[in-house]
């Protein structure tokens, strides 16, 4: 491959990228993904092409998965084999997911695809995101504490083998009940390069597991699915090393602070925190849709309106993974509050 | 053995708190927390630093002139504290070995309910020598504006050096691959084999920058502050305690053939 496709860096660009690696590395320590939906259309935006956005993207997030599963495996939070469970059969969703865009793309062409792409992403946030907040409002209402949910409770009373104990994450279920939770996290991933949005509330609520086990449980299988991505792009030459250091310089710093805030801030705040995220990026998904459906010639705008559209789209992105970060380094503020005020008391002595 | 005395251990019929410090001097925490509970338990205050690592240069006993400077001031502040609060405070420094001051302390020092310490490690020393309650005052949160342990301090050292350390050899990562861009861009993306080169250097990197990066929050002062989820581990710690708590019993046994 020629070296002169790949882009030329400036201050600007290199800032941009470190920054959005900062904060997607805070958001993904903490909830266990996130960042990569702003980071591929915030190179292609650079002037990056498609293709070497997404293995650039895929090649950080696998070394940030690793150091942020290891500095929650130090905090008890990790649960290896839950993990690697779900990355088995997120691998296969994975297959499955590409299997399905290419059926798609053959029928309705490239149009068809994005539109499909759009509206199960749309789709998938709202619903799964209201679920999420309604869920952590309740619990927040209760004082923070999380109960397991009905649908898990009746899961793991059924004994169809294999049952499998997970240790850390103090659960027997049947193995057939993780499967189809690892393929619809593994068809997300393939379709929207976020399978933790549906990877990690199918943990809780399908398997019973707690947020802080499911969201550290993720790191692992985002480290899993994006080493073999990676490697699978590299040999096709697709990696652009430069581009990934830089991402890699600010999110390997932002990982660990939202790793360290897990232990800050209540359970539900993982919650939160995840539901406004998904909302949000929905919201911004919206205002992409436009531009598919007057292609499709469903709807007609003027390509001055879709291009605006299309701006807004991207900030709102943008702007929802500042607000994740702002309620993530909020709550840590606020667990830090009564600390201070204890001081403030013993000095008032 | 030197012990320096600067108010005459006067026994009296109130009660005392044995407060120990460390040869660093006496932490805010420790100082207002024993002050509180003084006035709580209205009862008095023997503050004692202790200098375990000096040599002694005679075995006169108790000597008004105090000139270990750091200890003196230590002593001088949590004094100053105590009377605000209108708390009977005498104050000591002792020059020598922990144990014997805690039993020379405690046969001098009338009605001393328990003992008060900051360190872990004191109260352990402390714990096997005397029979009163020792407590040892930890806090899981790194107060700001507090005078720093030695401990602290160790930790800060390290975490200095580490954030250095690591910081320059993620620097010195970083540079060798930007100082040829076109040559590294050449090789990491021909594809096939060289496919190892870019998964292997981002695998080399997060371990430099990692490191870098984690230290530098510790450095900062950002730390976790409770170790969630270890339900498992604990239940798993004390089943084994329990274990090794079973004792062997005695049982009775009665020959029913016997005198027969």
């Amino acid at each position: 491959m020629d070296v002169t496709q790949f882009i030329d860096l400036n201050i600007v660009s290199v800032s941009f990228l470190f920054f959005v690696g900062f904060v997607g590395g805070l958001v993904s320590g903490f909830i266990g993904s996130g960042g990569a939906f702003v980071l591929t259309p915030g190179m292609m935006s650079l002037g990056v092409p498609g293709t070497v956005a997404v293995a650039s993207n895929m090649c950080h997030k696998f070394p940030k998965a690793m150091v942020g599963a290891f500095k929650r495996f130090k905090y008890g939070q990790v649960d290896i084999k839950l993990g690697l469970f779900m990355a088995a059969s997120a691998g296969i969703g994975v297959q499955i997911g590409i299997q399905l865009q290419h059926f798609i793309l053959n029928k309705w062409g490239a149009v068809g695809s994005d539109l499909y792409v759009s509206l199960s992403f749309v789709a998938i946030l709202i619903v799964v995101g209201s679920y999420v907040l309604y869920d952590a409002m309740k619990s927040s209402a209760s004082g923070g504490q999380e109960k397991v949910s009905s649908l898990a409770q009746k899961l793991q009373a059924i004994h169809l083998p294999p049952m499998i104990h997970f240790k850390r994450a103090n659960i027997t279920i049947s193995f057939w009940f993780t499967v189809p939770v690892g393929l619809a996290t593994g068809m997300l991933a393939a379709t929207i390069a976020v399978g933790g949005f549906i990877g990690v509330p199918g943990m809780i609520y399908v398997m019973g597991v707690s947020s802080i086990i499911a969201s550290a449980s993720e790191l692992v299988i985002a480290f899993t699915m994006g080493l073999a991505g990676s490697v699978n792009w590299a040999m096709h030459g697709m990696v652009d090393i430069r581009l990934v250091l830089i991402i890699l310089g600010g999110s390997l710093i932002g990982v660990q602070l939202g790793a360290i805030g897990t232990t800050y801030v209540k359970e539900s705040m993982i919650k939160i925190v995840m539901s406004v995220l998904m909302l949000m990026v929905a919201v911004s998904r919206i205002f992409a849709l436009p531009k598919y459906l007057n292609q499709l010639h469903l709807m007609s705008f003027g390509s001055a309106s879709i291009s605006i559209l299309e701006k807004i789209s991207f900030l709102f992105m943008c702007l929802a993974l500042l607000v994740a970060a702002a309620i993530i380094l909020g709550g840590m503020w606020k667990a830090r509050k009564p600390a201070m005020m204890l001081k403030e008391s013993f000095s008032q002595v | 053995m030197l012990f320096q005395q600067q108010s005459n251990i006067t026994p009296s019929e109130r009660r005392k708190i044995l407060v120990i410090g460390r040869p660093a001097g006496i932490t805010d925490v420790l100082a207002d927390y024993a002050i509180q509970l003084s006035e709580r338990l209205e009862s008095d205050l023997f503050i004692v630093a202790i200098l375990d690592n000096m040599e002694s240069n005679d075995n006169s006993g108790v000597h008004e002139t105090v000139t270990r400077g750091p200890a003196k001031e230590a002593l001088r502040i949590f004094k100053q504290k105590a009377a605000r609060k209108n708390i009977r405070c005498n104050d000591a420094i002792w020059e020598g070995n922990m144990e014997k001051a805690a039993e020379f302390l405690l046969q001098s020092v009338k009605r001393t309910v328990f003992v008060l310490t900051d360190s872990e490690y004191t109260k352990n020393q402390l714990s096997e020598d005397i029979t009163i309650p020792v407590f040892s005052l930890s806090t899981t949160y790194d107060l700001e504006g507090t005078t720093m342990t030695r401990e602290n301090k160790e930790q800060r050292k390290s975490d200095l050096k580490k954030t250095i350390g690591y910081g320059l050899l993620s620097a010195c990562l970083y540079g060798l691959v930007f100082w040829k861009p076109d040559t590294v861009m050449h090789y990491f993306t021909k594809g096939g084999f060289y496919a190892a080169l870019p998964v292997a250097t981002v695998i080399v990197f997060s371990f430099a920058h990692g490191a870098f990066a984690s230290s530098l929050w510790s450095l900062i002062g950002i730390k976790p502050l409770k170790k969630d989820a270890l339900q498992p581990a604990d239940s798993k710690s004390i089943g084994q305690s329990k274990k090794l708590q079973k004792r062997p019993r005695a049982y009775a046994y009665i020959n029913p053939f016997h005198k027969i």
